[in-house]
């Protein structure tokens, strides 16, 4: 067995378990740094041996840094499907880290806040998690690792164009400042395009799913800044800290514009979705978001018991397919992961 | 209905996107929206409607790799033919148009002049203003100050303060000529 995924069911990431700044809104932040080795041709187009000597190298060296000690080291190609899919499910691996498991790699800190991806889509992504609205502080996190980083590689680097990276999207700094937001003020208030549509005026790039009809699944987003080259990482982090931060302001005016048009409404909405997730016998993922939202949203307006914050962040990861695969110890067919979700849900949200 | 990216299997899952500001609609297949069974998607963090086919990959959104893609077009109509591959790995232009991406970190020389016309799209900016890796130490504050002059010169000219142009354009010789690293021109 994999070290990693032994006790897995309480491994939990500590940017989901604690209550951060602005945590009524703001689950997370993320800082991510896209480095290249000078000598080698970026991932997608390198061969076997060079994946392979890129592969090696880093995966020596990286370790060394202090908080990777005690935390883990993954070769993705040791890892079945199900256990890939669970570290995308927690956003620790991307979709390029396991489409290929074959000189992949994954570091990660003991608290998981710390990461570096290897022969992702540049030979190293460096990423740090915060809980709540962070980016200046996942920001220096992560440049912690980079100077670290900065000794042992030779770095793809030009004077006037900055990091070299795979995509030109990502050149200068290389960095991605991301934080994901529940905005369920702006969705119920139709409000949500208009201020998305703003904030990609400023060069932020804004994602959201959404389940059928005109509805945004759980009325998460994720909101990251494109601009990477002709501004410093810390202009870059105030930039975002500034403009997301308007959101927020904008989040919570809605929400008490809303609850004061419609008390009952909201504590109505909030209280079926309470009883929902812990009375189903049958429930999807799509249907968990909603429902997850409106409780996040009636807890948020006190209009519920409290309901611990990092169990709303945790149960997004822990609803999730393999998730719920690796704590049945099988791979589970259609309709019994609904089964197997709704228990979970009844577990973690039992009245006392 | 038939998934619209396979165009086999049927669809299930309607996948809703907000791309440059338009909301994007798709029917999938479970398969196509990156995942079997009975779950919607089921993926909250954004990816599940990317099945990796065009090389953008995780949560680097759609909506960028297109963008890319419109900001080369009028570029490859105008006047680019067809500059020689990359020496070191061998990377054409025709592949980076098809997949975004570049092949090595020498492409950034061979492609350089379509490349600055997509990066001052992409970014607004052309030159780097960051942090400097520790072995180019010694050149890091006047590389610095010629980033940060570049960079005002780019903000003067799109203000239009000319005056203020002339003036920076001035500093910018002065300081690319007390140190010319290589590849700055």
């Amino acid at each position: 067995m994999i070290p990693f995924f032994e006790d897995f069911q309480n491994r939990s990431a500590a940017w989901l378990d604690a209550r951060g700044n602005a945590g009524d809104i703001v689950v997370s932040t993320r800082a991510r740094l896209a480095r290249n080795l000078k000598a080698f041709p970026f991932p997608h187009h390198a061969s076997a041996v060079e994946l392979g000597t890129v592969y090696g190298d880093l995966s020596r060296r990286l370790p060394g840094f202090p908080a990777f000690s005690g935390g883990w080291f993954l070769n993705m190609a040791e890892l079945d499907p199900t256990m890939l899919t669970a570290l995308r499910e927690m956003n620790l691996a991307s979709r390029a880290l396991v489409m290929d498991p074959s000189h992949r790699g994954l570091v990660l800190s003991r608290d998981l806040g710390l990461s570096g991806m290897i022969n992702e889509k540049d030979h190293v992504r460096l990423i740090a998690f915060r809980a709540g609205f962070e980016p200046v502080g996942a920001l220096s996190d992560v440049l912690r690792v980079d100077e670290y980083l900065d000794g042992c590689i030779e770095t793809a680097f030009a004077e006037d164009l900055g990091y070299l990276t795979a995509s030109p999207a990502d050149v200068g700094t290389g960095l991605d400042l991301s934080a994901l937001i529940h905005l369920p003020g702006l969705v119920l208030a139709g409000e949500i395009d208009k201020v998305l549509n703003a904030l990609r005026q400023l060069q932020f790039s804004v994602r959201g799913i959404s389940g059928g009809g005109n509805t945004v699944r759980g009325a998460l987003f994720r909101i990251s800044n494109l601009i990477t080259l002709g501004r410093d990482e810390m202009e870059i982090a105030e930039d975002f800290k500034i403009h997301v931060g308007k959101i927020l302001i904008y989040e919570r005016s809605a929400r008490d514009q809303l609850y004061a048009r419609d008390p009952l409404g909201i504590e109505d909405m909030a209280h079926r979705s309470l009883a929902a997730v812990r009375h189903a016998r049958l429930i999807t993922a799509q249907e968990t978001f909603d429902h997850l939202s409106s409780i996040r949203l009636g807890s948020g307006l006190g209009l519920l018991e409290p309901v611990d914050p990092g169990l709303l962040n945790r149960v997004l990861v822990q609803l999730q397919t393999a998730h719920l695969e690796l704590a049945a110890g099988r791979v589970l067919a259609g309709r019994e992961k609904s089964a197997a979700r709704a228990a979970l849900l009844r577990e973690l949200f039992a009245a006392e | 209905m038939t998934c619209q990216r396979c165009g086999q299997r049927d669809a299930t899952v309607h996948l809703v996107e907000l791309v440059d500001g338009v909301r994007k609609s798709q029917w999938l297949c479970p398969v196509c929206a990156g995942r079997p069974g009975d779950d919607q998607g089921g993926d909250p963090w954004f990816d599940s409607g990317d099945n990796g086919e065009q090389g953008s990959g995780d949560e680097e959104s759609e909506s960028l790799a297109s963008f890319l893609g419109q900001v080369f077009e009028p570029i490859d109509g105008d006047a680019v033919p067809d500059l020689p591959a990359c020496p070191s790995c061998g990377y054409t232009l025709d592949l980076f148009r098809r997949t975004n991406r570049l092949g090595c970190p020498r492409c950034y020389e061979a492609f350089r002049s379509p490349l600055l016309a997509i990066l001052s799209h992409l970014h607004r900016h052309v030159s780097h203003l960051g942090k400097v890796p520790g072995h180019h130490g010694a050149k890091t504050s006047i590389s610095g100050a010629l980033g940060r002059a570049r960079v005002a010169l780019e903000k003067a000219i799109a203000a239009e303060e000319f005056e203020k142009a002339a003036r920076l354009r001035d500093e910018i010789q002065r300081l690319d000529t007390s140190d010319t690293p290589e590849g700055d021109s």
